[in-house]
């Protein structure tokens, strides 16, 4: 099994790689010159040259590249153009609003969701089968930014009862953002429980479990659920991953300082250094979440154990 | 005569389609003496399983009586059956899916003696583990096994444990060796023949493998979509197939020997849809015999020698009997 993670995290190089390879040719190609980030538009000409000389911005695409590398590889992920911040120190100061974020929003999607996902498939075909998969398919579809901003208006409004964006009021402010990512999130998560329990429900070992005498109740929960749980687990472990890089929408509507509208601002400024930083600190966490829930299956389900063992 | 175990009388499921009543088991009625087998064979989707599910309440029957040990356990509260589930027990045919791939051994072993708290203490439940392991024949060294680690037979032997566990007196086996290569077959059906001498099982065993039952059974009931078309003791039914549908199914055994000219009759068509069905006989379509009355009205199960019932309007001139 140690052997398998060590593995895991070996592959994550190759990855950083191509991911950051990837950032800086989209941003080469882009439009928009990053020195007049730098400086201000009406700088004379000499300004400038002296400027995209410092940076190494008039070097050519493969010797920025390299350098970046291994300046990278020094531990050093560079300072923003614009505030001058080391692109690694902003990420992580905005990081743990993002994972407060996230853990709140899945914790919300898994309450919502698996208790209406069994529901569901436990009365299949009954009106509160019906119900739910109508009301997850409407929250499917709807786009999260205009959830955003019709809980905005009914909670921080009408209401009052939170506030409209930023992040002074601790929890408070973290309810809206969270129930805007997490509500779609449980969505779909409802119906990946739901069709998972579906088909354990089915199994032969339930009638098994029914003819030894076990109670429907804790023939549903013990043996159909933790058999359901893997494609669950997948499901919940992307999404989490998913949020971790950053819920843009959700973080832009509320203006909450997450790490997702600290990319998307840096792509409109054309800051390069915290394009590529924060992409590739995005892709770390990414991979290690999905990481982590592979390891999880191991504890959910003994036949993958055993196969990791072989590894 | 020996004391009646289980009776059933007039036994139906339907099952609503959207095409209509789906005729599973169709007033279906036997008994079983206590100690003894009784076989059940019939091609797939006959009603065989339906009818063994019926009788330990795992599907609801839609009518009918099941008298287990003179108790109609078709009216009993969900509390009561409970209790009588120590009773009755079943054995699946496929080890594969009938366990549950989460659990170890000694969790599945157990799990129906800690439910129906017939042992409290750990130590004990340990210790019936261990027994009920060795009764079926399985290494001690696999208590904290999963089930994916295990061949089908030990798998089988687990799910006869499992179903032994509370000391049964009649257990449904529902096709337990269809799933299983041949060399095991033989192994888990002397199993269950040493068991039911030591622990006087009553078996109704439910397979469309007819060498199978043979072997195993006292009686044996030929179903035919969701009835029964007929029912005698073994040796009088291998001897005297009366009906057609036992005929063509029993010349349909292979026999090992290159001279055999012995005919085969070979059933014409498919099986008719189990859904709503004509109230005629159900094998008359399909029956070299047929004659115009096969066409009105359903024969019921009339006695045409000791002990020897066949619901067939022609039996007698097939038969010249």
């Amino acid at each position: 099994m140690y052997k398998y993670i060590l593995k895991r995290l070996v592959l994550l190089i190759p990855v950083i790689i191509g991911v950051s390879l990837l950032v800086f040719s989209i941003m080469d190609i882009a439009e928009g010159d990053p020195v007049y980030q730098i400086v201000s538009e009406t700088a004379s000409e000499e300004v400038i040259e002296a400027t995209r000389e410092a940076y190494g911005l008039n070097d050519p695409f493969l010797v920025r590249y390299a350098r970046y590398m291994i300046n990278l590889c020094k531990g050093s992920m560079g300072t923003s153009y614009i505030t001058k911040q080391d692109v690694f120190k902003t990420y992580m100061e905005l990081l743990p609003n993002t994972v407060k974020l996230s853990l709140l929003a899945v914790v919300i999607a898994i309450i919502v969701s698996i208790p209406l996902g069994i529901n569901a498939a436990i009365h299949q075909n009954t009106w509160a089968d019906t119900g739910s998969m109508f009301t997850s398919l409407l929250f499917v579809s709807m786009p999260q930014f205009w959830l955003g901003l019709l809980l905005m208006l009914a909670f921080a409004l009408k209401l009052g009862w939170f506030p409209s964006g930023g992040n002074e009021d601790g929890l408070k402010s973290l309810i809206l953002p969270a129930f805007t990512v997490g509500i779609g999130l449980a969505a779909l998560m409802t119906r990946t429980t739901r069709s998972s329990m579906l088909e354990t429900i089915r199994q032969d070992y339930i009638t098994t479990a029914k003819a030894k005498g076990v109670s429907n109740k804790n023939a549903i929960y013990h043996h159909a659920f933790k058999n359901a749980l893997i494609p669950i687990v997948t499901v919940g472990g992307m999404q989490l991953a998913q949020v971790l890089g950053g819920s843009v929408l959700a973080e832009t509507v509320f203006s909450y300082p997450g790490v997702g509208r600290l990319i998307v601002q840096s792509i409109e400024r054309r800051d390069i250094p915290m394009v590529t930083g924060a992409l590739i600190l995005t892709t770390i966490i990414v991979s290690v979440v999905n990481l982590a829930t592979d390891i999880v299956y191991a504890f959910i389900d003994p036949r993958i154990k055993s196969q990791y063992a072989r590894k | 005569m020996a004391e009646k175990l289980l009776e059933v009388k007039h036994l139906k499921k339907y099952f609503d389609t959207p095409r209509g009543k789906l005729h599973a088991v169709d007033d279906v009625s036997f008994s079983i003496e206590k100690g003894k087998t009784l076989g059940v064979v019939g091609e797939s989707g006959c009603g065989k399983s339906t009818t063994g599910r019926c009788i330990l309440r795992l599907i609801e029957p839609t009518s009918g009586e099941v008298i287990f040990n003179g108790q109609d356990i078709t009216k009993l509260h969900p509390r009561d059956m409970k209790a009588l589930r120590k009773d009755m027990q079943i054995i699946f045919q496929d080890p594969y899916a009938s366990l549950d791939p989460r659990k170890t051994i000694s969790q599945i072993i157990s799990e129906p003696i800690i439910i129906n708290k017939i042992l409290t203490n750990k130590q004990d439940v340990e210790d019936r583990v261990h027994e009920l392991m060795d009764t079926v024949g399985l290494a001690q060294r696999l208590v904290n096994t999963y089930p994916h680690e295990l061949d089908g037979g030990r798998r089988q032997r687990i799910g006869i444990a499992r179903a032994l566990a509370m000391n049964p007196k009649f257990i449904v086996c529902d096709e337990p060796v269809s799933a299983l290569d041949v060399s095991i077959q033989a192994q888990i059906l002397n199993l269950l023949q040493d068991l039911q001498e030591k622990m006087e099982l009553t078996f109704m065993f439910i397979t469309h493998d007819l060498s199978v039952v043979n072997h195993f059974s006292d009686d044996i009931a030929v179903m035919y979509l969701g009835q029964l078309v007929e029912k005698a003791p073994a040796e009088e039914l291998f001897a005297h197939p009366l009906h057609p549908y036992t005929k063509a199914l029993f010349s349909a055994i292979p026999i090992p020997d290159p001279d055999d000219q012995s005919e085969r009759i070979i059933i014409k068509g498919e099986i008719t849809s189990p859904i709503n069905l004509p109230d005629a006989c159900h094998f008359a379509p399909r029956c070299q015999y047929c004659e115009e009355n096969c066409h009105h009205g359903n024969p019921a199960l009339v006695e045409v020698r000791p002990n020897h019932f066949v619901a067939c309007s022609c039996v007698e001139e097939i038969n010249a009997l």
